[in-house]
């Protein structure tokens, strides 16, 4: 069941997230290793949810599933109108375009293009028209602070501006589903909280739903929710 | 991701390994250049070999003497004749009727004296020599007249300066038989340009008295030349020899004095069969009008067959050439596959389909093909040019035409260009197939 989005000051865009004995494994017969054994998961629309858990536990491998990087093996897994049991390919594809956003913890941006290219780069993908990419472009840099360095090479760029430029590339298909993976994982204390306070802002402004994976105790204080994953469940 | 998104990505990221890319890209001009420069001389060399079976005139050229064919001329190339038997008006519109004929020219021949520079000397001069000023000797030679409008399908070639225009009287070109008559050394044909000499037609007033008088006439010298027209050192309008042929005919016979009156009004003629393959109907038929004639037409076929097979071997060489080096592309592909496993996986997580990663990687094999290619291209098409110069200074001195390039170019620039895109692509696609099925979790790493 799909619920309604429930940040009341959120314009209610984002989408909600079901999980019912959701499993994943990597490789099959004796040597496949489970990594999901039967999730059960519950994310209300446009809320922020922290993914923790000790090493293995799951929680890439959630995220993975979550983003559409692949279809799960079994159970059910719905992310707003999309089931994503059984699907794959292109139709996978299009689901991450239509719907998902992602922060890496090592950016993950283009490094020989600039900062402004690269978030052109997630237009282009979905088939923006040319003459609208560079402005939709900049105005994704301007919400994260950027529009100064929108020429600058990734290379040219510090660590907490590069994660800038990733968030600006994940939210300006304006996706209703941000996944965040250690975002700032790579970050000193003082960028780290930056970046949360960017993300926390640009959640309350287009109310998409947040699910971040994190270790870190500061990263998950910021969220309405936190799950801990154990050995492939979501622990109670 | 359209061809146009994935080229402008494919350009950026080039630029990331530039060693890689140089060192890649100069392998695809090498090969492009060895494969461009082999087949533009394999094709100058056809058209040079093929053209020197012409002497300078159509290879579907024919030539018909004033002699009665054997029963073994169709078998040979060459002219198998014997008693003489003349060409007449009647004999040229029989074979210009004849079926596959596209056109006719007739040749003069004319005996003449030749007195090269001091002029003004008299007859008596010529009998003799003047050793102690050491001056030409004048002799005897044959004037060879054609009709200058139409050069181009005759077998002369032009050694150096000019042919004679049109109709003149007053300016010839000689061969390498004048230069012998003369001690002269071919191995530099401009000093007889420009040069005048003296040319006189024989007319036997009384052949037992000796009496000759002579029709003499001035002309410049305006080219040296291979002709195989007919036998004589020089060459001119066929208005000049017409003249010279009617003032020894208003004569009489001299042939107890060596000055013979001509025995056929044309001294040959020259068929051009409409191709190659009609060279061998052509002159059966005139061979069987009864006249001896030759045309290389077995020497050009088994010729052809040779130069086919060398385009293949050097067109193979060229082409594995290519081939090797555009390896070099699949293999700097896939080493830029392995380094960008995990932004591979990240455009995947950001959207993109399987086929914009297989175009990404497509389109820089294009670039980089490209590139090379059209480097490669231009280094083949300036290596060709500079060999031809070296050849054409080689064949000159030895009193041979030059070679030319015209037309070769810009077949040669498709082949190269578009052949290293076409292999560039082809190598391309393995890795490109790999890194377009590489998983989108690529992006997160290893789990």
């Amino acid at each position: 069941m799909i619920q309604a989005p429930v940040a009341p000051e959120a314009p209610a865009r984002g989408v909600a997230v079901h999980a019912r004995a959701l499993t994943h494994s990597y490789g099959r017969g004796r040597h496949g290793v489970a990594v999901l054994r039967g999730v059960d998961l519950d994310i209300d629309a446009g809320s922020h949810v922290a993914l923790q858990g000790p090493s293995g536990a799951g929680k890439s491998t959630l995220l993975i599933l979550l983003g559409g990087l692949e279809a799960p093996r079994s159970g059910q897994l719905s992310v707003g109108e999309h089931d994503l049991l059984g699907v794959h390919g292109r139709a996978l594809a299009a689901y991450r375009r239509a719907v998902v956003g992602f922060v890496f913890q090592h950016f993950g941006l283009v490094e020989v293009l600039s900062a402004r290219e690269n978030v052109m780069l997630a237009m282009s993908l979905s088939g923006v028209p040319m003459a609208a990419r560079r402005q939709r472009a900049d105005q994704a840099l301007e919400s994260v602070g950027l529009s100064h360095r929108a020429t600058h090479r990734p290379s040219h760029l510090s660590g907490g501006e590069r994660q800038r430029v990733a968030i600006a590339r994940a939210i300006v298909n304006e996706p209703p589903l941000l996944l965040a993976d250690e975002p700032t994982g790579n970050l000193d204390d003082e960028a780290a909280v930056r970046i949360l306070d960017l993300l926390d802002v640009l959640r309350e402004e287009r109310g998409c739903t947040l699910v971040v994976v994190t270790h870190s105790a500061l990263v998950a204080a910021r969220a309405d929710r936190r799950l801990q994953l154990r050995d492939g469940v979501v622990a109670p | 991701m359209s061809w146009r998104d994935g080229i402008a990505l494919a350009v950026r990221s080039v630029t990331r390994r530039p060693a890689r890319t140089v060192l890649t890209i100069l392998a695809v001009a090498l090969g492009s250049g060895l494969l461009v420069a082999l087949v533009a001389i394999a094709q100058v060399a056809d058209t040079q070999v093929i053209g020197q079976l012409g002497k300078g005139g159509p290879t579907s050229a024919i030539a018909v003497l004033p002699a009665a064919a054997t029963s073994a001329q169709l078998g040979t190339d060459s002219a198998q004749g014997g008693e003489v038997n003349p060409i007449t008006l009647a004999t040229v519109n029989a074979i210009q009727n004849a079926p596959g004929v596209s056109s006719i020219q007739t040749v003069l021949s004319q005996a003449v004296f030749v007195v090269p520079p001091p002029l003004g000397g008299s007859i008596p001069s010529f009998t003799g020599d003047d050793p102690d000023r050491r001056l030409p000797r004048p002799f005897a030679d044959n004037l060879v007249g054609v009709d200058l409008k139409s050069s181009g399908q005759l077998p002369i070639t032009v050694l150096a300066g000019r042919l004679p225009s049109a109709g003149s009287t007053s300016e010839v070109v000689v061969t390498a038989g004048y230069f012998d008559h003369l001690q002269l050394d071919i191995k530099h044909p401009e000093t007889v340009l420009g040069v005048v000499i003296e040319i006189g037609a024989p007319q036997v007033v009384d052949a037992g008295g000796g009496v000759v008088r002579g029709r003499w006439t001035r002309a410049a010298i305006t080219g040296v030349v291979a002709q195989n027209a007919a036998g004589g050192d020089l060459l001119g309008a066929q208005e000049l020899a017409s003249a010279d042929r009617a003032w020894q005919l208003g004569g009489v016979d001299g042939n107890s004095i060596g000055i013979p009156l001509p025995s056929s009004p044309y001294a040959s003629l020259i068929v051009i069969a409409d191709s190659l393959n009609d060279v061998h109907q052509v002159r059966a038929e005139i061979t069987t009008l009864g006249f001896a004639n030759s045309a290389p037409e077995h020497l050009v076929a088994s010729t052809q067959r040779y130069l086919h097979v060398v385009d293949i071997v050097l067109g193979a060489i060229g082409t594995i050439a290519l081939v090797i080096a555009v390896l070099g592309i699949a293999n700097a592909l896939l080493a830029a596959v392995r380094e960008r496993r995990r932004e591979i996986g990240i455009l995947k997580a950001i959207g993109a389909r399987d086929g914009d990663i297989l175009r990404w990687f497509l389109a820089e094999a294009f670039v980089v093909g490209g590139i090379g290619g059209i480097l490669g291209t231009l280094f083949g098409l300036a290596a060709v040019t500079i060999t031809a110069q070296v050849v054409d200074s080689y064949l000159v001195e030895q009193g041979l035409s030059n070679v030319s390039l015209g037309g070769v170019p810009l077949l040669t620039a498709l082949i190269g260009v578009v052949g290293s895109l076409l292999l560039s692509l082809l190598a391309a696609a393995w890795p490109a197939l790999r890194a377009a099925r590489l998983p989108a979790r690529e992006a997160v790493g290893a789990l």
